[in-house]
């Protein structure tokens, strides 16, 4: 998932950094309003971390011309302003959650992944296909009960196809989502993620035509059961 | 406890009361003396008449023409008058027939030509006499009594009557007066409360008006123009004291708030730092880069908590200072040498133009604090390659030191009011450090210099010559 986090404190913004891609996000980051602002408006982003006291414009008002301008990435206030009327304000401003410093890392975490599924339209945490499910909430994978185990980006790579479930993704899709964007030109990273990932999910010894992430030439892929 | 009622109230009772008795005792005195000297009038007219009735003949005796007929007084079964006549020998010429022989005292040994005096009559009643020494008509012609020579001998005439009217009258008098000496002051007591009570009601407003606040946020300002002459300076500074004490109270919740506010970014960077580094603790560079964040922002908080300490000692007077001569330019530059890793390509033109020591008279630790933080300010805000100017006037009055700069973020007339709020920032934003060797700003440097300045007594103020430049100025006075 693409996360964008806006944050005018540099340590805590390299905290975060390390901790969320570690974690298997995709994350941008802006230490000042105006860059954090035009990164935002590009709607690229799965949730937006978003400080409300930043430099050269305040998060409140990143927030209200984002969504004055209809971009939908959800976005999470991250922020030392506690108060109740506080958090009406930024509530009412537009922000799908708020979160008061100093906060946990994990239920940072939670709550990314929280509002990722709502943004996909999940609310059941687990995902099924066929043998495989997914568990969203509590990001684990097993086949047929047994636990498979996935590192933090081939889980990621998973879980964003399951919530696409259906639907074909695109390698650019994958390479923004996945990788930062940060993916050499003509690079095979995401054909090798997905050959390592079918490893993982698929029967041993299965042909690539009864996979379960299915490949559309030219287009990308598609995580579904294979039809008979 | 003492009691303005009771202040006004008592004094005013007693005072009208002894006014009362005084006025009544007077009243009761003049009427006394007035009617008395009525009656006596009347008696020495009586007198007179008998006088002139004694005539002394040429072969020098003394006679008297009296005739009951035509003073019936004289005769009177109920109350009658009394006279009596003496010759310069005392013997009686004359008496009325009311005496019925008995004489009327008379005082022999007094010369003035008219006594009056109290007796008890005949009758046994009180009476009154008034006594008179003439001297007898000479009588030449019987129908032209002339003017007695004056070497003729000088008879004595009395005339009394009963005082019993006259007494009565002033039994009325002094019964009404004493009356009116009690009632009075009662009624004035009744009078007089009522109305202490009445002046006093705007008082006991107020009283109860400022009874019923329990914070200052919840006190309404007293109403002024209704209010008498006399309370109206005391609710005007009321209202003022109130008003200063509650910006007081707002700024302390502010400040509190705005502390722990400043307190909670530093604090989640250490607790997100260590709590990314302890899940990935297999990554040792990502532990080490943790660990000098954590340790980073650990001393940030260091430093917040050493200035607020620093100024709650400043403005709760535990700071005394030692005052001495102290070179000021030589400090000046001592400071810059000490922030030298944060200058940035920043200059400093120190003292352009002096020659010479500049000598003040501060304490040293406290000025070096002042200055270090006039110094650091000045590099935080201001673009990297500029030039940060400390000047140095002097005249007979001050000394005066002048640090300024260009600043990145324009300030405002305005905002001159704001900048020695403690925790205040033009931007707030801009508190945390970009880089490890950077110290983050709290918006404490300008509250520690105010109250610094404060405690040595120099005088503090900021100017902006243009709103790209910032000036701070310190005045160090001449003592003489």
């Amino acid at each position: 998932m693409r996360i964008l986090v806006i944050e005018d404190s540099r340590r805590l913004r390299q905290a975060l950094e390390a901790g969320l891609r570690r974690t298997g996000f995709a994350v941008d980051m802006a230490p000042e309003g105006n860059e954090g602002y035009r990164l935002a408006r590009s709607g690229e982003y799965d949730v937006i971390v978003l400080d409300l006291m930043l430099p050269n414009m305040d998060g409140l008002e990143i927030l209200r011309r984002l969504r004055a301008e209809r971009v939908d990435s959800h976005v999470l206030i991250l922020t030392a302003k506690d108060r109740v009327d506080q958090r009406v304000t930024g509530l009412t401003a537009g922000a799908d959650d708020y979160l008061v410093k100093p906060f946990a890392f994990d239920e940072l975490v939670a709550r990314l992944h929280a509002l990722t599924r709502r943004r996909h339209g999940i609310k059941n945490p687990e995902i099924s296909i066929g043998p495989l499910t997914v568990n969203v909430a509590a990001r684990t994978v097993s086949r047929d009960g047994e636990p498979v185990l996935l590192t933090a980006r081939e889980y990621a790579l998973l879980e964003y196809l399951a919530m696409r479930r259906g639907q074909v993704v695109t390698r650019s899709e994958i390479e923004d989502r996945i990788y930062d964007g940060r993916v050499e030109p003509a690079s095979n990273v995401v054909d090798s993620a997905v050959c390592n990932l079918r490893k993982k999910i698929d029967a041993s010894k299965t042909p690539a035509s009864e996979s379960l992430i299915q490949t559309r030439r030219n287009l990308g892929y598609v995580l579904d059961e294979p039809t008979a | 406890m003492t009691s303005i009622r009771r202040r006004m109230t008592l004094p005013i009772m007693l005072g009208l009361m002894l006014l009362a008795i005084a006025t009544g005792f007077g009243c009761y005195g003049y009427a006394h003396h007035v009617l008395e000297r009525e009656f006596d009038t009347a008696l020495e007219a009586k007198a007179r008449a008998i006088a002139t009735l004694v005539e002394i003949e040429q072969d020098k005796k003394i006679r008297i023409e009296f005739s009951e007929q035509n003073m019936p007084e004289f005769t009177s079964k109920n109350s009658p008058q009394y006279f009596q006549v003496w010759l310069p020998d005392g013997t009686t010429l004359a008496r009325s027939t009311s005496l019925k022989g008995d004489n009327i005292p008379r005082r022999k040994k007094d010369d003035r030509s008219h006594q009056s005096y109290n007796i008890v009559l005949p009758n046994g009643k009180n009476g009154r006499v008034v006594q008179l020494r003439f001297r007898p008509q000479l009588e030449i012609d019987e129908y032209r009594p002339t003017a007695p020579p004056p070497d003729a001998p000088k008879c004595t005439v009395a005339v009394a009557r009963d005082r019993q009217e006259l007494d009565g009258t002033l039994h009325i008098l002094i019964l009404m007066i004493f009356t009116a000496t009690v009632f009075l002051p009662l009624v004035a007591a009744f009078i007089v409360y009522g109305a202490v009570r009445w002046g006093l009601r705007p008082v006991d407003d107020m009283a109860k008006a400022i009874t019923e606040v329990e914070t200052p946020a919840g006190f309404r300002p007293l109403p002024v123009a209704d209010l008498p002459q006399e309370l109206k300076p005391i609710a005007v500074q009321l209202n003022s004291m109130m008003d200063r004490l509650k910006a007081a109270f707002d700024r302390e919740r502010q400040f509190t708030r705005d502390a722990s506010h400043e307190l909670r970014t530093p604090l989640s960077e250490v607790r997100t730092a260590l709590e990314v580094a302890l899940k990935w603790q297999s990554d040792q560079e990502l532990m080490a880069t943790s660990c000098r964040d954590a340790l980073s922002a650990t001393r940030d908080m260091e430093r917040l908590v050493t200035a607020l300490l620093a100024l709650a000692r400043s403005e709760t007077g535990a700071i005394q200072p030692q005052t001495e001569s102290v070179d000021v330019c030589a400090l000046i530059k001592s400071c810059w040498g000490r922030l030298e890793s944060r200058v940035g390509g920043r200059r400093l033109d120190l003292c352009p133009g002096q020659e010479g020591r500049v000598i003040v008279t501060a304490d040293s630790a406290l000025l070096t604090a002042v200055i270090t933080n006039l110094l650091d300010n000045a590099i935080s805000y201001s673009p990297e390659g500029s030039a940060i100017k400390a000047d140095v006037h002097q005249d007979k009055s001050a000394t005066r030191v002048e640090i300024s700069n260009e600043t990145e973020t324009p300030l405002s007339p305005d905002d001159l009011d704001d900048i020695y709020e403690p925790l205040w920032r033009k931007e707030a934003a801009r508190a945390h450090a970009e880089h490890d060797d950077e110290a983050s700003h709290a918006g404490l440097g300008l509250s520690l210099v105010r109250s610094f300045c404060r405690i040595m007594g120099v005088g503090l103020s900021a100017e902006l010559p243009s709103p790209s430049q910032f000036k701070m100025i310190l005045k160090f006075f001449h003592r003489s």
